[in-house]
């Protein structure tokens, strides 16, 4: 004891608290330097004894801290000497100048030639500090320029090229007052996610997004621009500048693995339906090239492709209706004679092709996960003929994808001579490569597709004109393949969830989240209900209560009490240029966001008049093609709209469209279907063409009465109808829709008590499309009251009661109801809120709870009964 | 009726007049299934089980006992017709041995058992599918999808499914109580390029099902999958799925087994009766043939996994060569394709009732298959019997090859046609060849035979003889015909093992891949000729083949020539009319052609009529008037032929001098 008090009394403190400058070397001035000094030596280290020494110089020099001391930390408790979790660790750059004390955020390496070589890291502080955004930025003077590094960016080059609401990869910004650029990197294949474990993701194989635009403004009014994007596969294992991004990418060590032992070639019709004309093969032959240069033509050698399937005709096989030809080279087969796999360089085709054919291929190393061969396509024709009178020697070179590259122009002008001009052009350059696993290098092939597009208007008040004129090959594409997205290197050519990378998401109720399921990408959208946005929050106007944290699969019409402002999209108007029924603005289909739409060539003319504010004419022309099928849209219309506003009393609005349609090109969609009282769903809509040669016309009137204080009077009518030309036999000769829909609500306060009753009636008449459609004929109305009753300053209870009848009309009693009918019922329901709004912690906090009690009943059926009791907090900045 | 009638009989009396000609003048044969001695359910099988032999046609009849068929012959029995349904058929009980499944497609295959779903489709009230809840288990059952492929279509009506509900099983309170049902019918157009059905809206939708046992009806449609869909997160088990239809399959196959015709044969035409139910442009049939020299027309291949790379084998793990029950035994996984042996024998190709079989011969082997597909569900075909005619060749084969192998689109060749006659067995020969051309020859030049070593039997120069006044004859050669699409030889009989005939004539090819088929017939009484097969008949050819090519291409408009180009059409008796020739190059299909006379103000003063027009050379005269009959006044005038083809329009034009 007494030596442990001496020693207490004694010895110098072991450490200090103010740690100083020992973490760096002082300079002149006092300032601290943490520049690499290179290694040095402790002058009180330099004992010319044989014992070595193992506690850290620094250790010694703040702590004196000796190898040979017995540490007790019994009276000053332990501290940690560095903790670089907390302080950060030191960071220096390329050429070991010292960057900061810190933490790594975000890291992007790819090294060549190892394995592993690409990696990126995203650290847990990347989720956590930063919300998967990093912003730098500088600017002086006229230029500025902006480096984003974010999970989930809004980004858009061009409508055709690249457009997608969570890009996630690096964007750096340039402008200036004459020029601004946009430069793009991403390794889409593995964008790297940030977890609390700090690995980087490392990969051989990858697929890499490099992409820009850069516009020039040429004097006051034009606007040139250039794009250029390649999603390109890369592999580390490369030296030097194999793989180059600019001419067609690498292939990845999985499709460079082996040697192709089989390649199929299917042509099958590309207009099925009609059961003639399909694919009509005369010759065929293949070119096989090796790594000497040795050339071997297949009918030179022997080597003949097993065809099956087609019918046999004199001279030419030909692939009608649902029949395929396959055409399957075996490089394994006993009688090949031609140069080993192994040595194979180049592969190429010729086939002597006409009619309406569709070519495509595949081979053993295109497979899926299964390793079931995958076709993709090579080529279509354009139009359906059947005649031969298209006969071609189709040449093309087999490979797997490595890199799909678009590039392009776009020529912006405003107010030239009165015009305002937009015309993009794009080239897209689909490439392959054929493996060897001896080369580096390997042959290129290339698929070219083209899209463009121009816009011309002018206003000359009350005139205006619009001109626009479109064409994007069916075979122009906007994504690429991922390599190695979920197991290393290898790539599913099926499975687009995991394996497939647009450029152009799909994403048609223009929220933050793209419509498909795709890698690396926000999550995807649980229903899609495409239409407005007049407020502009990102969530559709048919469904306003549905949000992130709680989403909602059940559009406003449907929903109790929110019925009543909420109207169902088909008893509003809307342009329907492609004429399957739907409302343009309200549709959603599968298909990337071109403004418009792919295999389609065509133009639009309209020019019109201003009649007087509120009133506007309006006479077009579309003309529009299916390039690849003989499908075929043209329609004259007349539009003419009219709209004013009367203070006092209310809006007047007023729509006519009267056009006059051939149109056999199915527009088919993937809408969200509603079916009463249940829930909905996604289902694929086909388009029943309904306007093949049809006269259409779409009246529709509004009018909303606001001449007496808090009573709103809400009054629109649509009437449609589809007269048929010519008879079919699956539409009906005369299809309508008729739609009126009256609302009234007044607002009026007894004492303190607010009460709101409100009126909505739906009656419907509709005639469908389609024969096997039985007629609709059906009303609902709905009676509303709601009551509010404040308690306390900031408390409130709220009754709500809606009374709802929904009823069809028969033609005769006793006729049983079409099963696709929906029957007759009622609907009860009564809810109660109470609801507060108080201020808490800085938020204004809104705490409502309550219940809701709904009874239906409907005819023939059981009733049923529901009910929802809620307790729910929300913290908001604003009531 | 009427119609029916009128196909019925028309059909039978094709037969009947195929059956009735004389095989003693002939030496053809008739190979007849259908027939008491060969009938349909003995001669071949039915993949899917869903064609029904029927004896007599007149028994099927609808729920109100009226016959389906009517006006069925008296003379002709042993029907075959796709199955048609019972009300009390259920369509899933043997939805396994049809090739059909079931499956929970969102499910993981570790989260399913088969034999549960096996015995929703039994029948047997014991296993059913089970998501009920279970301690310990978390079932998430709103979404639970079942899948069932019925294996092939049928015109469903009814669809039934509940729990058990058996004293053993008293599980009636474990419903499904909320369900969706969609149905899919198996059309390409409807299925994913994976072949996954689409499925799109429900046909049935019931969010608050209180029965147990669900038996609802559905608008009778053709379905191939069906889905039901639990709505409900309540636990629920299914014992049995029950499909009921009516009506016809919409779609059935009957593949003939291999029928040896113990010998070597050449094809003559194939006939069959059929009949039909319901309107005829709702069904239809087709007949497809294969030929070939062994009994085993299709290989069987095995996946296997070598060092990671699948391979396709044709053997078995025991090295035994895969039959068709073997392959069938085989783990869905381990299935490979199924191919042609195409070194033994022909595609499938479509035939024609009453038209000449177009496969390989002399073949022993032969092979046909009849494709039944109904668009309604009361419509459908019935065949009664089917035989095609065969004959012993007059040589064993025939192997030709032409040259040259390429020429100009349009342009008169002269080609050489090599054949050579192999006849190992002794065959006693032919004294007719006939070889098919694009056009009309402008002449047959020569004809040779020699012998196996070389040495030149026959000869004859035909150069300066007229086409139009045959037969012309040079010694024991001649030519006996020549038609729009061929020219016929006669030559002394031809058997000698390795004998070569040597013809040489002028032709235009008028699109690619244009064959220059040879027939041999052994006689004049011979129907049914030996067809020549492309390959190495003579080392002074290198083609080895039948067809000649010409440079791709889609131009339709080939040459024009108006002959004479002044003419005076004074009614002297000379140079009265213009002979106007026009080619039509490329085309498969017939296409309109229109020809006009302008004057030089560019008038039109006479209109042909427009007329569908193939492949080749046509003729039109012009008499100098114009359309009102009138003759037209001395001048130059510009004839044009204007060609439509699905792709453009196309035209040529040339001048022409009328004088007087």
């Amino acid at each position: 004891m007494l030596a442990v008090l001496w020693l207490a009394a004694t010895t110098q403190p072991m450490f200090a608290q103010d740690t100083g400058t020992r973490l760096g070397s002082v300079k002149r001035g006092g300032r601290v330097d943490f520049s690499p000094k290179g290694p040095g030596v402790l002058f009180d280290a330099l004992d010319p004894a044989v014992k070595k020494w193992y506690v850290p110089q620094e250790l010694y020099n703040e702590y004196r801290w000796m190898q040979w001391e017995y540490t007790n930390y019994a009276r000053e408790s332990y501290q940690r000497y560095v903790n670089t979790s907390q302080e950060g660790d030191y960071f220096y750059d390329i050429y070991g100048n010292f960057v900061t004390r810190g933490w790594l955020v975000y890291d992007w390496q790819q090294n060549r030639p190892q394995q592993f070589g690409s990696g990126i890291l995203k650290t847990n502080r990347y989720n956590t500090w930063f919300d998967k955004l990093i912003i730098a930025s500088d600017s002086k003077g006229q230029y500025h320029y902006s480096l984003t590094i974010g999970d989930a960016i809004r980004t858009t080059l061009t409508p055709m090229t690249f457009s997608k609401p969570g890009f996630n990869g690096v964007q750096w910004d340039f402008a200036a007052d004459k020029y601004s650029a946009t430069m793009l990197l991403a390794r889409p294949s593995r964008p790297g996610i940030a977890t609390s474990l700090d690995i980087p993701d490392q990969k051989t194989s990858a697929t890499n997004l490099l992409g820009g635009r850069s516009i020039v403004h040429v004097g006051d009014f034009v606007e040139v621009g250039a794009t250029y994007l390649t999603a390109f596969q890369t592999q580390t294992l490369l030296e030097d500048f194999s793989g180059n991004p600019f001419s067609g990418g690498a292939l990845t060590t999985d499709q460079n693995a082996l040697p192709i032992s089989r390649i199929i070639i299917r042509l099958a019709d590309d207009s099925p339906q009609d059961g003639t004309g399909g694919a009509a093969l005369f010759d065929d032959e293949i070119i096989i090239k090796d790594t000497d240069g040795n050339v071997y033509r297949g009918s030179e050698i022997n080597f003949e492709p097993i065809r099956e399937g087609g019918f046999q005709r004199v001279g030419y096989i030909s692939a009608d209706g649902d029949e395929r030809i396959t055409l399957t080279y075996d490089f394994t087969d006993p009688a090949y004679i031609g140069p080993d796999p192994s040595v194979i360089e180049e592969v190429s085709f010729e086939l002597v092709l006409s009619n309406d054919y569709r070519v495509e291929v595949t081979s053993d190393r295109q497979t899926n996960i299964d390793s079931q061969p995958v076709f993709l396509l090579v080529e279509r024709a354009e139009g359906n003929i059947r005649d031969n009178s298209n006969q071609r020697l189709l040449k093309f070179d087999y490979g797997l994808p490595t890199a799909n590259v678009i590039f392009g122009f776009t020529l912006e002008a405003n107010q030239i001579w009165g015009f305002d001009f937009y015309g993009e052009y794009d080239f897209n350059r689909q490439y392959r490569q054929y493996p060897n696993v001896n080369l580096n290098d390997h042959h290129k092939a290339v698929k070219k597709a083209d899209a463009w597009m121009f816009n011309l208007s002018r206003i000359d008040d009350p005139f205006f004109a619009f001109l626009e004129a479109y064409s994007m090959d069916d075979a122009y594409s906007t994504r690429t393949y991922l390599a190695g997205t979920l197991r290393q290197d290898e790539i599913d050519y099926e499975d687009e969830a995991f394996y497939v990378y647009e450029f152009v998401d799909d994403n048609d109720d223009q929220d933050r989240r793209p419509d498909w399921t795709r890698f690396g990408q926000p999550l995807v959208d649980n229903a899609v209900f495409p239409g407005l946005d007049e407020n502009n929050d990102f969530i559709s106007d048919f469904n306003q209560n549905d949000t992130e944290d709680r989403e909602n699969f059940v559009p406003d019409y449907e929903e109790p009490f929110l019925r009543y402002h909420s109207d169902r999209p088909e008893f509003l108007f809307g342009i329907d240029m492609n004429n399957n029924g739907w409302i343009d603005r309200f549709e959603n289909d599968e298909e990337p966001d071109y403004p418009y739409g792919r295999d389609l060539r065509g133009r639009n003319l309209y020019a019109g008049v201003m009649i007087s504010p509120e009133a506007k004419l309006t006479v077009g022309w579309l003309d529009e093609e299916l390039i690849s099928g003989d499908g075929r849209n043209r329609s004259a219309y007349v539009l003419f709209t009219y709209e004013r506003d009367i203070a006092d009393l209310g809006r007047v609005r007023l729509y006519e469209n009267f056009r006059l349609v051939e149109d056999n090109i199915a527009d088919n969609l993937f809408q969200w279907v509603q079916p009463p009282n249940s829930r909905g769903t996604h289902q694929r809509i086909f388009d029943p063409l309904p306007a093949r040669d049809t006269w259409v016309n779409t009246t529709y009137a509004q009018l909303d009465y606001r001449g007496i204080p808090h009573l709103n009077f809400i009054n629109k009518v649509k009437y449609e109808v589809y007269n048929q030309r010519e008879e079919y036999s699956d539409l009906r000769g005369v299809s309508s829709f008729f739609g009126l829909i009256n609302k009234a609500d007044y607002t009026f306060e007894v004492g303190q008590i607010e009460i709101e009753p409100r009126i909505k009636s739906e009656f419907l008449h509709q005639r469908p499309f389609s024969k096997r459609d039985p007629k609709r004929r059906e009303l609902t109305e709905t009676l509303f009251l709601i009551a509010r009753f404040p308690l306390l300053r900031h408390t409130l209870i709220e009754l709500g009661l809606e009374l709802s009848r929904f009823e069809q009309f028969r033609d005769r009693d006793g006729v049983p109801l079409h099963r696709a009918l929906e029957p007759d019922s009622n609907s009860r329901i009564l809810a109660v809120q109470f609801a507060n709004a108080g201020d808490y912690l800085g938020y204004k906090l809104h705490l409502q709870t309550g219940m809701r009690l709904q009874k239906q009943t409907f005819e023939n059926l059981p009733s049923s009964t529901t009910s929802t009791i809620f307790m729910t907090a929300y913290a908001g900045l604003e009531r | 009726m009427e119609r029916s009638l009128v196909f019925a009989w028309a059909s039978l009396l094709a037969w009947t007049s195929l059956v009735l000609t004389p095989a003693s003048v002939e030496s053809k044969e008739i190979f007849l299934v259908g027939s008491e001695d060969r009938p349909w359910s003995e001669f071949g099988t039915t993949p899917g089980g869903v064609i029904a032999y029927v004896e007599a046609l007149g028994d099927v009849r609808d729920l109100a006992d009226e016959p389906v068929f009517v006006d069925v012959p008296d003379s002709l029995g042993g029907w075959l017709m796709p199955l048609r349904l019972s009300p009390e058929f259920n369509i899933s009980s043997d939805v396994l041995e049809r090739g059909g499944s079931i499956d929970v497609p969102i499910l993981a295959r570790s989260e399913v058992d088969p034999a549960q779903l096996e015995g929703v489709l039994n029948g047997d009230h014991a296993v059913a599918y089970d998501r009920k809840f279970v301690a310990g288990r978390i079932v998430r059952n709103n979404g639970i999808t079942i899948r069932l492929d019925l294996g092939a279509r049928f015109g469903v009506d009814r669809i039934v499914f509940y729990p058990r509900m058996t004293e053993q099983f008293p599980f009636v309170s474990d419903y499904l109580r909320g369900y969706e049902i969609y149905l899919n019918d198996g059309q390409p157009q409807n299925l994913f390029a994976s072949g996954q059905p689409i499925f799109t809206s429900p046909i049935l939708r019931e969010p608050d099902n209180r029965q147990a046992r669900v038996d609802v009806g559905i608008e009778a449609q053709f379905v191939r999958y069906l889905e039901l869909k639990s709505i409900s997160p309540l636990g629920f088990e299914i014992d049995e799925i029950e499909v009921y239809g009516r009506g016809f399959v919409p779609t059935a196959r009957y593949v003939s087994n291999v029928l040896d015709l113990g010998e070597d044969v050449v094809w003559g035409q194939i006939n069959w009766n059929e009949i039909f139910a319901g309107n005829a442009s709702d069904s239809e049939l087709e007949i497809r043939v294969r030929s070939g020299s062994d009994t085993t027309p299709d290989i069987y291949y095995r996946t296997v996994s070598v060092d990671g790379v699948s391979q396709l084998l044709p053997t078995n793990s025991n090295g035994d060569t895969l039959t068709e029950a073997s392959y069938m035994r085989l783990k869905e996984n381990e299935r490979g394709p199924i191919r042609v042996d195409i070194a033994n024998w022909s595609q499938w190709q479509l035939a024609g009732n009453g038209v000449e079989l177009n496969v390989p011969a002399p073949r022993r082997y032969f092979q046909f298959s009849i494709d039944f597909t109904n668009r309604d569900l009361t419509a459908s075909r019935a065949v009664a019997d089917l035989g095609f005619e065969y004959e012993k060749p007059p040589v064993d084969k025939i192997i030709a090859e032409i040259g040259p192998a390429q020429t100009q689109v349009g342009e008169e060749t002269t080609f050489t046609y090599f054949a050579r006659v192999v006849n190992a067995t002794g065959r006693t020969g032919f004294s007719r060849f006939e070889v098919e051309t694009p056009a009309r020859v402008a002449a047959v030049r020569s004809v040779e035979i020699f012998d196996a070593q070389g040495s030149l039997l026959e000869s004859a120069d035909f150069s300066a003889v007229n086409l139009d006044a045959l037969p012309a004859v040079a010694g024991a050669l001649s030519i006996e015909e020549v038609a729009g699409n061929r020219f016929a030889l006669g030559l002394p009989q031809v058997s000698a093992d390795g004998a070569l005939l040597k013809i040489v004539f002028d032709a235009a090819v008028f699109r690619y891949g244009t064959r220059f088929q040879g027939r041999a017939f052994a006689d004049a009484n011979t129907a049914i000729p030996l067809q020549t097969e492309g390959g190495n008949a003579t080392a002074d050819l290198q083609t080895d083949e039948l067809l000649v090519r010409v440079t791709v291409g889609s131009q339709v408009a080939g040459a024009l020539s108006v002959v004479p180009q002044i003419f005076t059409p004074n009614g002297d008796g000379i140079n009265d009319a213009v002979q106007i020739s026009y080619t039509v190059l490329h085309l498969l299909e017939p296409s309109p052609a229109a020809v006009r006379v302008y004057d030089l103000a560019g008038r039109v003063v006479r209109q042909f009529d427009a007329v569908q027009v193939q492949n080749g050379r046509s003729d039109l005269g012009w008499d100098g008037k114009d359309d009102g009959g009138q003759q037209l006044p001395p001048g130059t005038y510009i004839v044009q032929v204007e060609i439509s083809s699905d792709s453009s329009t196309e035209s040529r034009a040339h001048s022409v001098v009328v004088a007087y």
